[in-house]
């Protein structure tokens, strides 16, 4: 046996629990930051104002057509070279959140628009502003539509965040990368953060489940 | 009243409606009457303001519709539309439905709000609904509860766009019937609709539409009973 190598230990296993913190942190951040920009952008994109929604769809095309791990690589460089001293925890909410609002947008678009629009002016017709009917009739009959493919996103973020490892950003496949570096037990490891994975997601596709189970009486 | 002025709707170049003049005095109901693209659906969604409209005036009780500085929001709580689509709330309830407005727009308390829904409801004889999704309705149901939902906010007008029209001829008259009653409790009402029998009992006027102007005005004994007008003639002729 090499004598550079260790075994597993238990204090590995806080170690992964930290690493998992951070992937639960940058997904939180990012998702909360993200959902925010998504809903702004999404009524922009569905807005009848061109200038507003034409930007918004070329900012979200070009978000979407390159590849995430890019994008960090070229925020983290542009941010160091204009001399900001982002920590990659910072850097990673940035490049995700703008992920979430580049997809989140053009779903919260296609949300609002499969909205009828006769029921659109039953609501205003009632006297609700424009902000009324779209709290309580656009956004809970859109937000149906779209729950699926929003359950597919936040998976896709959670996964995502794993890219964040490049900027030095310490989440869960970075500690066992570590992990494995010391102890060259990558099958064990590997599968341990695979559950992790699971484990994290697993309570939003079961919290949908039980929501949509409730919507679809 | 709902007065009508010289009203000029265009959508781009396409000119829907050439100075149309009409007025609702409080309490009575005026029918219009007219082929499919006359211009009607759109005459009802300017006087509420949903549509904007080119020239011409549109006052309710004397607030110009369109006008920038009235406020739509305000004066769209006096007038109550229902539209021949369903459009029902799909993820409220029936009580929900109704009760919505009410609260968000006039500020009831949730429970004044509730109960008031239960209260429209049973008038248009949907108690037993007050729980269930509009998915689950039939469409007679849907209707009323679509009429359940303007009511409750206690407009003075009621504008009713061909309510009847995607309806099942079996559940036509239901819905007739809450108008019946409506008129009964002396709501002032403008209807379109394509039930000409039913225009000629219910309207204290009868407007006939055709491309955008009012050709023919006057009591149903004359508009419907003796057209003197040939357009007219020929569109009675043609839906009986
Ligand atoms: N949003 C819109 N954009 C462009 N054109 C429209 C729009 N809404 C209606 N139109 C046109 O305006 C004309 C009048 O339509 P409207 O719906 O008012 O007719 P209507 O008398 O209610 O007919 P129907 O009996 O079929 O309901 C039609 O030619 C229609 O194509
Ligand atoms: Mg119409």
């Amino acid at each position: 046996m090499n004598e550079t190598f260790t075994a597993l230990s238990v204090s590995d296993l806080w170690f992964v629990l930290y690493g998992a913190l951070g992937t639960i942190a940058l997904t939180a951040v990012s998702l909360a930051a993200g959902t925010v920009l998504a809903i702004i952008a999404g009524v922009g994109r569905a807005s009848d104002k061109a200038y507003v929604a034409v930007p918004l769809g070329v900012l979200a095309d070009v978000v979407r057509s390159v590849p995430v791990i890019i994008q960090m690589i070229l925020a983290n460089s542009v941010l160091s070279l204009s001399g900001l001293k982002t920590p990659p925890f910072v850097t990673g909410i940035i490049v995700l959140s703008l992920y979430m609002m580049a997809y989140g947008g053009e779903l919260v678009r296609g949300g609002i628009q499969s909205v009828p629009l006769p029921t659109r002016k039953a609501a205003r017709s009632l006297g609700m502003s424009l902000v009324q009917d779209f709290v309580y009739v656009t956004f809970p009959i859109g937000f149906r539509t779209i729950l699926p493919s929003s359950v597919g996103l936040v998976g896709g973020l959670i996964k995502d965040t794993s890219l964040a490892a490049v900027l030095g950003y310490i989440e869960l496949l970075r500690t066992s990368q570590i992990l494995i570096n010391r102890t060259q037990e990558p099958l064990l490891i590997l599968t341990g953060v695979g559950v992790a994975y699971f484990a994290l997601c697993f309570p939003l596709t079961a919290w949908v489940d039980h929501f949509e189970g409730k919507i679809r009486r | 009243m709902i007065e009508v002025d010289n009203l000029t709707k265009r959508f781009g170049i396409l000119e829907v409606l050439k100075g149309i003049s009409l007025a609702v005095e409080k309490g009575r109901v005026v029918s219009l009457i007219g082929a499919s693209g006359s211009g009607k659906s759109t005459l009802l969604q300017c006087i509420n303001g949903l549509e904007p409209v080119q020239a011409g005036s549109i006052r309710v009780d004397g607030t110009q519709v369109n006008d920038p500085r009235t406020d739509l929001n305000k004066l769209r709580q006096k007038i109550g539309i229902v539209f021949q689509q369903y459009n029902a709330f799909p993820h409220l309830t029936a009580l929900e439905n109704v009760a919505l407005a009410p609260r968000i727009v006039k500020g009831l308390p949730k429970k004044e709000a509730a109960a008031l829904a239960v209260q429209e409801l049973a008038h248009f004889g949907l108690d037993s609904k007050a729980n269930a999704y509009p998915s689950q309705l039939s469409g007679g149901q849907q209707q009323r509860l679509a009429l359940a939902r303007a009511l409750a906010m206690q407009p003075r007008y009621l504008l009713l766009d061909e309510i009847t029209s995607a309806l099942d001829p079996s559940l036509v008259q239901e819905v007739l019937d809450s108008l019946r009653m409506l008129r009964k409790d002396g709501m002032t009402m403008l209807i379109v609709t394509h039930e000409i029998r039913f225009a000629r009992e219910i309207s204290d006027q009868v407007a006939f539409f055709a491309s955008g102007k009012i050709c023919e005005f006057g009591p149903p004994e004359q508009v419907i009973g003796k057209p003197q007008n040939d357009l007219t003639k020929l569109f009675l002729a043609a839906v009986k």
